[in-house]
């Protein structure tokens, strides 16, 4: 999504919501190197308004996610390996330090208010394509 | 737990910016909002 905002139009902003602390938002946001805000929802009364609940532990930690992390591991580390060494250990990551069970989704809401699209996921890995996202941005006409 | 009905008006929530500014969705009026809502693989 990052590198095709420009698709979206110029009356069309887009958000991350996370639950994490508000006082981390600025650090993670430049970790990541956002092109758009990142909002806290600390108490993920926005995640309860939009349906957005939490996932069981067999579907959200099963294969489907294992193959999912190995994929962006395995990218990590080959995006980091340099060419004349030999690949090091996978990066050391901390344990989950949020609720690893909530779920997210992805919404569009015009510029009436009213709710043009919405993608409940049912697990971390499942999310709509950028073109589903640009395509009901692009349905609003605006 | 209901969700929201595409064609209907969207939640009113409000958020926090990262200068610990509410951000409100209502505010938005006349823009539209794409929001992502974050889990863990990203």
């Amino acid at each position: 999504m990052s590198d095709r905002l420009d698709e979206l139009g110029r009356s069309t902003d887009v958000v991350l919501v996370t639950f994490t602390d508000p006082n981390n938002l600025g650090a993670s946001a430049q970790a990541n190197a956002l092109p758009f805000p990142v909002l806290a929802d600390p108490d993920r009364s926005a995640y309860r308004a939009f349906g957005l609940g939490r996932g069981s532990v067999a579907r959200v930690w099963g294969w489907r996610s294992a193959r999912k992390y190995a994929e962006l591991l395995w990218a990590h580390r080959s995006s980091r390996r340099p060419t004349n060494r030999p690949a090091r250990s996978l990066p050391r990551r901390r344990g989950p330090t949020e609720d690893t069970l909530q779920l997210g989704g992805d919404f569009v809401v015009g510029g009436d208010g009213t709710l043009a699209y919405g993608f409940w996921g049912d697990g971390p890995d499942d999310r709509p394509t950028v073109d589903e996202l640009i395509d009901a941005v692009r349905a609003l006409g605006s | 737990m209901s969700r929201p009905v595409v064609g209907e008006p969207a939640p009113s929530v409000s958020l926090i910016d990262s200068a610990g500014t509410p951000w409100r969705l209502v505010d938005q009026h006349g823009r539209n909002i794409v929001l992502i809502f974050h889990r863990h693989i990203h």
